[in-house]
């Protein structure tokens, strides 16, 4: 059985600065999330592709995805078992969906990060470009 | 006033076995780090339950350095988090029809995504169950 170790990071940070008669003013904003996965029984899959404005579908019960041990990524049990993905396309503006109601949008391979919500066993995820064009895209899915 | 920042997200997992005392590591990577230095930048943070909250966008609550509220006519990025245990979302809607986005977080775990948000929207934030503290950072212009 393979062991999944990893981790999630997001770290947002803005400088905004005014100068005004010489006095500088400045405001930082921060978000920072740095979350570690090390359970005995994670499970990680990517899925790379190519999309139009229809729907492609990845499933995640089975996925496509091989483990290090060469066995199908499976996230096959109950509610909750697909705990977050990230998703990033380049080309046009693409969306990453899945049926608990999660929904990423990326382009020019800016990465989006989502909680998967209540998403069930069986669930897919859906990806599309939003109005035309096609796009490429990288998916990792997360669970346990 | 001046603005300059990045979204910067990295995803990293090591999937390994052993067999016969022989390892196989598979390695998953997807990382981005955007720079901004220009537009506006706010940060709403609130409490929550069951039902919607709307987060103003123009104009928010936020000043800037200049003592200005932020008024967004549009918003490209967003990064969202929620504390506790239940599943919050935070959703925008009325500029693109039905394909905005819609965020959840819990746990402090954030989430982040483009948005499309350009005529006419609004921010909602709303929970599953029980309340939540958030806090919402929205990049646009």
């Amino acid at each position: 059985m393979s062991n999944v170790r990893g981790r999630i990071a997001v770290d947002v940070q803005f400088a905004d600065s005014t100068t005004s008669a010489g006095v500088q003013s400045l405001k930082t904003i921060t978000m920072q999330d740095a979350t570690e996965y090390t359970s005995a029984d994670g499970k990680v899959a990517i899925i790379t592709g190519t999309c139009g404005t229809a729907n492609v579908t990845i499933a995640t019960s089975p996925s496509v995805f091989r483990d290090s041990s060469g066995a199908i990524v499976d996230f096959d049990t109950d509610e909750g078992i697909i705990r977050r993905f990230a998703f990033s396309a380049t080309g046009s503006l693409a969306l990453c969906e899945n049926q608990a109601g999660a929904r990423t949008f990326s382009t020019g391979g800016r990465v989006g990060v989502n909680d998967a919500g209540d998403m069930q066993a069986g669930e897919v995820f859906a990806i599309r470009t939003y109005s035309s064009g096609t796009a490429s895209f990288i998916l990792v899915i997360y669970g346990t | 006033m001046s603005i300059r920042g990045r979204f910067g997200i990295d995803v990293q997992f090591t999937d390994s076995t052993i067999v016969s005392g022989v390892q196989s590591v598979k390695t998953l990577a997807l990382q981005g780090a955007s720079e901004y230095d220009f537009g506006k930048i706010a940060l709403v943070s609130g409490t929550c339950g069951t039902a919607v909250v709307t987060v103003p966008v123009s104009p928010t609550t936020y000043r800037d350095s200049g003592g200005n509220v932020i008024s967004f006519a549009s918003v490209s990025r967003v990064a969202f988090s929620a504390s506790g245990p239940n599943l919050v979302a935070c959703d925008g809607s009325g500029g693109c029809g039905i394909d905005d986005w819609t965020i959840y977080s819990r746990a402090g775990q954030v989430a982040v995504s483009e948005s499309l948000e350009t005529v006419a929207f609004s921010v909602n934030v709303y929970g599953t169950t029980g309340t939540a503290a958030y806090t919402l950072v929205m990049y646009g212009s």
